[in-house]
């Protein structure tokens, strides 16, 4: 059994040494002059999406957009389709759940560092390079809209080209929160996030 | 020079059996393989555990909340009785509060070796929110750790210095604990001085106890999750974790007893003062628990019914069966039985002592369902995930570090037994002196207590009813079935003028927008907007084939969008046949909108469109302030918990200050006038 130098420092407790070591980990400055590490809103808007339920079918390719946007892990669904059904008698229906950006977020009250937040412009933004990882906004968030990354996510080269950004959320790591960000950087260059472009109308 | 008492309490400190060996390798093991389960843990992730995006914690947070409700035991029990001057205290203070203290080093790690990025905790200091759930239990534990070291390193500093005089020892152990001893000489100011001492935390640390486990169950009750959206929590949560933790006691003073022959110091009188103690403890835990499940069980609806129903007759309800008759219904009996039935008395020790392991083990299952069958259903049920994603099965390594905390918890407490005394010397000497007295005025007095006469039997309010009533309301039938008469819909639209502007933003004012920044920092609404929306009339009038209006008839209004149309429900309408629908909405734009006539027996259905302007686009504004919900502290939340462990950071400070540096004040003081 070989025990990695990283497995073994963490292993052995010595908290400090491995936060200097996984400081080390995170990417250069250079793109935080580009995409501004804890970004306040880049314009004076308020974002709102509203789906319309009634033309929703189910299709699922508002996940699929959204997976091959963000590289989302497998086991993930950022935005997920379900099944709801509140009256028996009128059957039931397709509810399209991405993060709701709550107006008044419970997983921002209950982050003890911070690490995910609510923008002026009312996204819920979540900063994977200071989660702790100790799940108390999974368990806050009444809709089930983050997910965790219980092991290592698989990598893909595309996915790793890039350097992380608060703003599109990958490359992904192990032991963070992840959820639907409402594509920051499409917004900032000016277009509708990924999953808008299902074919059906979104306002 | 020594009682044989004192002689005998020293064997349990020098004296080392072959046994004792075997258990610490044993325990060793079990906490070597434990290390070994969290190393692997480390390497691969938390994948290695059961829990899963829904059921996101798991044992480790149940073995968190588990071991800082034991840890309640001690202290909690042990500065209630000191307080309250209750003489039998003395032999059990110190197990007690070892208890306490072991507890607490081993429950407060569980939080980290939940982490997902145990690298990352430094974070918790550098970008610490005050205004979370998490934040409050480290500064509450910390805290709370720090008080109970003190708490249980001060009674034990003149058994410091008295072990520091023994021949027993070697050299270097003798240096130990006269290092520890703080130069000890036991003058009459010294005791002074540490009485004071100790009583001051005896005093501070019963509210920080209650804190402590108020604040571990605010992480389950300030979230929005069935079964833990509960302001009955707090103390619930504190009375089971004294329950647990007095069980711990019973449980410790027995096994102590019997492994170090302790019989002339633990005596049955204990176990009877405790068991009472415990024994009003469980029916205040079932009046908990009847009030927890009696309040969801009444309005049973919702998410909540589905929490109740897996509890009561679902997926955990063996689980939940076995362990609420595990914590509540056998040790009630069985204390009832021996505090109770005079022929039973001489059982009092072993069967105390097993009710309380029911009590110990059965607290442990409560947490886990207090925890596991919340997250088990949420608001949102997702079918489509893998089996195990959806049911929390703890994997190996998740046993295996319980396995470990718990026998970690064994192994210090054991080897804390071998390094220093579990009875305190001085205090039972204190005893002893007390007992002659108390002997020598009048022979026959035995220690009070009283007896229980009659238990009183509280009747056990079961939930069982759940009545489903559903009738259907018939419409009436159409009694005449002549042709509907035609009718006409016509529809015109106005625009009010706004009301006066509004000079600052929308949103609460007043002292709801005082309740907003006392609690989360929120700017009232980040676009000010300067102008009311335009109120928009829109009238729609129905006439008969005749052209005479309609009156009393039912007429809806839609408004159309892009994404589909909004149904603004339906108005009646006027003796001149008109319904009218005032709008008063934040649009900008043309917007068709569309008034329906359902029609019936008598009339045709009718409907008509006309196109809306609800003006042009305004102004686009400026947010006002930063972000919405900020990592800043707000007065509401902030200051208690300041305040609160503030104040206790600064009594251990001032204890701190008093037995150091006083002590040795008063020690040069004795030393200059002797030569
Ligand atoms: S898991 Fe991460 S984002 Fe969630 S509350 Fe903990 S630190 Fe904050
Ligand atoms: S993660 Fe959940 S609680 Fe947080 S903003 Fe999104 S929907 Fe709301």
């Amino acid at each position: 059994m070989s025990i990695s130098r990283r497995g073994f420092l963490q292993g052995t407790g010595v908290v400090l040494v491995a936060s200097l070591t996984a400081a080390k980990e995170t990417p250069a400055e250079g793109l935080h002059q580009t995409l501004p590490a804890r970004s306040v809103a880049p314009s004076n808007q308020k974002w709102v999406m509203v789906i319309d339920l009634t033309k929703c079918d189910g299709c699922g390719d508002c996940t699929r957009g959204c997976k091959a946007m963000h590289f989302v892990p497998p086991m993930q669904e950022w935005i997920r389709v379900y099944e709801v059904e509140d009256n028996p008698a009128a059957g039931p229906y397709f509810l399209a759940r991405p993060c709701m950006q709550c107006d008044n977020p419970p997983c921002v009250r209950g982050c003890p560092v911070g690490a995910t937040f609510k923008r002026t412009d009312g996204i819920v933004m979540m900063d994977q390079e200071r989660c702790i990882g100790c799940r108390n906004c999974m368990a806050q968030c009444p809709y089930g809209a983050r997910s965790f990354n219980w092991g290592e996510p698989p990598h893909t080269p595309a996915e790793l080209s890039q350097p992380y950004s608060m703003e599109y959320n990958y490359p992904h790591r192990k032991g963070v929160v992840e959820k639907c960000i409402f594509c920051p950087h499409l917004l900032r260059a000016g277009k509708l996030p990924h999953r808008t472009r299902c074919g059906l109308p979104v306002a | 020079m020594i009682s044989k008492r004192e002689a005998n309490l020293l064997h349990s400190v020098t004296e080392t059996t072959s046994t004792y060996y075997l258990w610490i390798a044993g325990l060793s093991c079990i906490v070597l393989w434990g290390l070994y389960a969290y190393i692997h843990q480390l390497r691969e992730g938390l994948i290695v555990t059961g829990m899963r995006d829904q059921t996101s914690w798991g044992l480790y947070i149940t073995d968190f909340v588990f071991f800082i409700g034991i840890s309640h035991a001690g202290t909690l029990i042990s500065a209630v009785l000191r307080v309250t001057d209750a003489g039998w205290r003395r032999p059990i203070t110190r197990l007690a509060e070892g208890i306490t203290v072991f507890a607490l080093c081993i429950g407060g790690p569980m939080v980290i070796i939940d982490m997902g990025r145990p690298d990352r905790m430094l974070n918790l200091f550098t970008h610490g929110r005050i205004q979370s759930s998490i934040f409050w239990d480290v500064l509450g534990v910390s805290t709370y750790l720090t008080g109970c070291i003190i708490y249980l390193y001060l009674p034990m500093i003149p058994d410091l210095a008295f072990l520091a005089k023994r021949e027993e020892f070697g050299e270097k152990r003798r240096k130990f604990y006269r290092a520890l001893s703080l130069g000890w000489t036991g003058s009459v100011e010294e005791q002074h001085l540490l009485e004071k001492c100790i009583s001051i935390l005896a005093v501070i640390i019963i509210p920080l106890a209650i804190s402590v486990h108020t604040v571990v169950s605010w992480i389950f009750a300030m979230t929005l999750r069935p079964g833990w959206n509960s302001s009955i929590f707090g103390p619930y949560f504190v009375v089971g974790a004294i329950y647990s933790g007095a069980a711990g006691v019973v449980l410790s003073m027995y096994i102590l007893r019997r492994v170090f022959h302790l019989e002339d110091y633990i005596e049955p009188i204990h176990f009877r003062n405790l068991g009472l103690l415990l024994l009003s403890f469980c029916l205040i835990y079932l009046y908990f628990n009847i009030n927890e499940y009696l309040t969801t069980g009444y309005k049973v609806e919702g998410p909540e019914k589905t929490l109740l129903h897996g509890l009561f007759f679902g997926d955990f309800s063996t689980l939940f069966w076995t362990v609420q008759s595990m914590v509540v219904f056998v040790p009630l009996l069985m204390m009832m039985a021996v505090l109770g039935m005079k022929r039973l008395y001489r059982f009092t020790p072993p069967v105390l002592a097993l009710a309380s392991f029911l009590v110990v083990v059965g607290a442990w299952a409560k947490r886990y369902l207090i925890i596991i069958p919340s997250l088990s259903v949420p608001y949102l049920p997702n079918a489509r995930l893998p089996y195990d994603w959806l049911h929390y099965r703890p994997t190996w390594v998740e046993w295996s570090i319980t396995a470990a905390a718990v026998a970690l918890f064994l192994l210090i407490y054991m080897l804390f037994s071998k390094l220093f005394p579990m009875v305190s010397i001085w205090e039972t000497r204190e005893d002893d002196a007390e007992r002659q007295v108390e002997s020598a005025v009048a022979p026959a007095a035995q220690p009070a207590h009283q007896r229980l006469g009659t238990i009183p039997t509280t009747s056990i309010v079961l939930i069982a009813c759940m009545l489903f009533g559903a009738s259907h309301a018939r419409a009436a039938e159409p009694r005449a079935a002549k042709e509907p008469q035609t009718t006409t819909l016509s529809i015109q639209w106005r625009a009010e003028a706004a009301s006066e502007p509004i000079t600052q933003s929308g949103g609460e004012t007043g002292g709801v927008a005082l309740l907003d920044h006392f609690f989360a920092w929120r700017p009232a609404d980040s676009n000010v907007r300067t102008q009311n929306p335009p109120k928009i009339v829109v009238t729609a009038t129905l006439l008969d084939a005749k052209g005479q209006p309609l009156a009393y008839q039912v007429v809806g209004f839609k408004l159309k969008t892009s994404f589909g149309s909004l149904d603004y429900g339906s108005r009646p309408t006027n003796a001149e046949g008109k319904a009218e629908l005032r709008m008063q909405d934040h649009r900008f734009g043309q917007y068709p909108v569309e008034s329906i006539y359902a029609g019936g027996a008598q009339f045709a259905a009718a409907h008509a469109v006309t196109s809306v302007d609800f003006g042009p686009r305004p102004e686009v504004s400026l947010p006002s302030v930063g972000v919405l919900i900020t990592p800043y502290p707000t007065a509401g939340i902030a200051l208690p918990f300041l305040f609160f462990y503030g104040l206790m950071w600064v009594m251990f400070f001032y204890v701190g200050y008093l037995i150091i540096w006083r002590l040795r004040q008063i020690r040069n003081a004795q030393v200059k006038p002797t030569p």
